[in-house]
Formats: C-alpha cells, structure tokens, sequence
C-alpha cells in the first residue's frame, strides 16, 4: 500500500509534511510513516535502544510529527531534517535521568532566524544535493559522520573503539564537514 | 566584544546529534540562544542528520504499527506540567531545571549545582565569583563548557563576555579569573567534582591582575 521507499524525494516527503500540516490528511501521515517510521526505528536501534523501545519511539516520533506538522517551516529544514530532530530529541527525553518538567522540544534552542530567501524546493534539493556530497565522502569520513550520529556518539568513545587519538577523529569530522559545506551552505 | 568565543564545529556537531551529555548540552544551548552563526552550523548538522536518516535501512515495524499510530492520532496532546518560574537573569535554556539558591561554598564564590555530577556525567553549575577571584579548579576528564552569563573572566585564550563560550578538553590546564568590576556568572559543564580546597588554597595567595 506505500509509495517505493526509495522513490520518495524531499521535495514529496516536503509535500506530504505540508498536506498533513494544511489538509490534517491521515492519508499523508501514513505515507510519511511507511517511509519514516522504520528508518527512525533503525535510528533508535542503532543508537542502544532495545527493541520495543526503538518501536515506541518510532510511534512517538510520527504522532509528533502528526501534532506538530503546522510548526514545521519547509523554508527552515527539509522533512527528513525535520523528524530527524524530533526523534533526536525524544530519545534525548527518553534518556533523561529525571522526568523534565519540559521536554528538549518544548524548550526548542532555536529562535526563528530563518534564511527567509529558501523555498521548500530550495530546502529540499540542498537536502537532495547533500545525499549527492555525502555519497562522494572518503569512506572513513562517512563512516565517521555515521558513527557520530548513529552509534557510539560521544566523540571520545568513537576514538577508543577505532583506537584512534581524539584529536584525530575530530580533524577528520572537521574535514569531512569542510567537504559537505558547499553542498551544505544556505544558498544566498 | 571584538574576539568571540564559540564552541567548536565538532562540539556543535555533537550537540546536532544528540551525542552530548545533558549538562554540555544545556551550556551549548545557552550559546546558540544568542549566536545566529553557531546556530547555522547547527541546522547544517542537523541537515546532515536528516539526510542520513532518510538514508537509513528501513527496520522492521510491528503487525499493525501504522493502525495503531492511526488510532492515536486525535488523543489529546499530554500536558507536561509548566516549568518553575525562572530566576531573574537566568538563560531559557534553564527552563526545565529547578534551580536552588546560592550555597557560598568558599568567599567570593557562589555555588548552585543544577545536575549533580555522576561516574558517567557531567555535572552542571552555575557559578558566581567576584572580581579578580580564580575559578575553582576541578577534576579533569573529558569535555568542560562554559557560557559566560554576565561579567566577564580571562584565561589564556583571551577575554570572556556574556554569550562567549569556553572549551576545554582533557589536560589544558588554565585558570580562569573573574575579569572586570562585575561578578563573572557563568553556567559550567563539567566532570568529576568542583575542587573547593584548591580553590581554598588559591585565596591565601591573592591574585593581583590577570
Ligand atoms: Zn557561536
């Protein structure tokens, strides 16, 4: 019943954000979860979660996804961005020693300052340019920036299980960031 | 206010990922409340994060996983209860936090710790200390942040403002003194325990200038 899953561009995923935030259309939210939900999964699962927590996470992440879609700005960050920082922040929440009385997403880090000049097109090709940038990266690069974002995490447990100095990983993601930059860079 | 002072790419990074602890994560909140630039760098990240995501392989979800995310779409949003009201002239970034008072645990130096530090964590503090006073010295391991609240201190990497930041790793050794006719105030994240006995031994020997 899903659309292909590698079929699916970020100018769609863009598309079918923007009919869930506009339209509440329940059939837009479950194209969004075929493609979201199991990648989130990965994410959580990747990241230490057991399995039945990285399922719960991925649920909670799209019913965010659901009740927030109208605060989600296509000229701020492109849909995968977008669930990207909500699951990000609710594993964050889920780790937390103690109950906050807020939520990292509630107490969001990041005043409205957007680029203004980006369309939801342009957000989506820059997130359709950066696949491009990032599938050209040396491979240790890549698999670096994997492993910051995906597995071991801090940058210092990254070094001991490569058996890598500290100061080395960082060069290395500095550099691999150098690299994506253009592809990165807000256009003007 | 010429020569500010930002976390690193790689910290900024980190912070994007989810890969901080709670306590760094906080002081580079506070940051990025004032600083557009780090903030970029973060939405860049985060883009990175994103494009990675989408990248993924699609795990398996469970028999009826999109049913049961369906039925749960209009139950109404849970209500977390509001945060405490803030301390005057504390940062956003404190929201979630109680924040105690000001315990003096040696002259010119006052002390709230927010998260207590742990094996595994990093502890968070707000510190206030006079004019021309030293920073408690503390154990050293791993990432140390600080944002500069209000005041101003001066170690070997230049002059600190309200908003600049300091990054420390692993065995630099410095010793940061309040600059300026103001209290420095300043959020740290750091590990193992603030040193008072150092900082004890730091008093009996006053430091003239910087
Ligand atoms: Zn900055």
């Amino acid at each position: 019943m899903s659309v292909p899953d590698d079929a699916i561009t970020p100018e769609h995923l863009a598309a079918l954000l923007a009919a869930v935030a506009n339209l509440r259309s329940r059939q837009a939210f479950a194209a969004l979860f075929a493609h979201f939900a199991p990648r989130v999964k990965t994410y959580m699962l990747r990241l230490g979660a057991p399995s039945a927590q990285a399922e719960d996470l991925a649920q909670e992440t799209m019913l965010t996804v659901w009740r927030k879609a109208e605060r989600f700005d296509p000229a701020m960050a492109g849909a995968a961005t977008w669930v990207f920082t909500i699951a990000r922040n609710l594993r964050i929440d889920a780790l937390r020693r103690e109950r906050p009385v807020a939520s990292v997403d509630e107490l969001a880090d990041t005043p409205a300052d957007g680029p203004g000049a980006e369309t939801m097109l342009e957000t989506a090709q820059a997130e359709r340019s950066l696949r491009a940038a990032l599938a050209g990266l040396p491979d240790e690069q890549a698999m670096l920036l994997r492993l910051s974002f995906f597995e071991d995490h801090a940058h210092g447990d990254i070094s001991r299980k490569l058996g890598m100095p500290l100061g080395t990983v960082k060069s290395k993601l500095r550099r691999a960031l150098t690299r994506l930059r253009a592809a990165l860079e807000d256009r003007p | 206010m010429s020569d500010h002072h930002h976390p690193s790419e790689e910290t900024l990074l980190a912070h994007a990922s989810g890969g901080l602890d709670e306590a760094h994560r906080v002081v580079i909140a506070t940051h990025l409340a004032g600083c557009p630039a780090c903030r970029q760098s973060v939405r860049r990240a985060e883009r990175l994060g994103g494009t990675m995501l989408a990248a993924l392989p699609a795990a398996e979800m469970s028999k009826g996983a999109l049913e049961a995310a369906l039925a749960r779409l209009d139950e109404p949003v849970p209500a977390l209860p509001p945060p405490p009201p803030l301390p005057a002239g504390l940062p956003a970034s404190l929201a979630a936090y109680r924040i105690g008072r000001w315990r003096r645990p040696a002259p010119g130096l006052g002390l709230i710790t927010i998260l207590p530090p742990t094996a595994q964590r990093a502890g968070l503090h707000l510190l206030r200390v006079a004019p021309g006073m030293a920073m408690p010295a503390h154990g050293h391991s791993g990432l140390e942040l600080t944002a500069v609240l209000s005041g101003a201190f001066a170690d070997d990497d230049g002059i600190f403002h309200a908003g600049d930041v300091s990054e420390c790793t692993e065995d630099a050794h410095h010793t940061p003194i309040a600059h300026g006719a103001e209290p420095c105030i300043c959020l740290t994240a750091v590990a193992g325990r603030l040193r008072f006995d150092h900082w004890l031994a730091r008093l009996v020997q006053p430091l003239f200038g910087i």
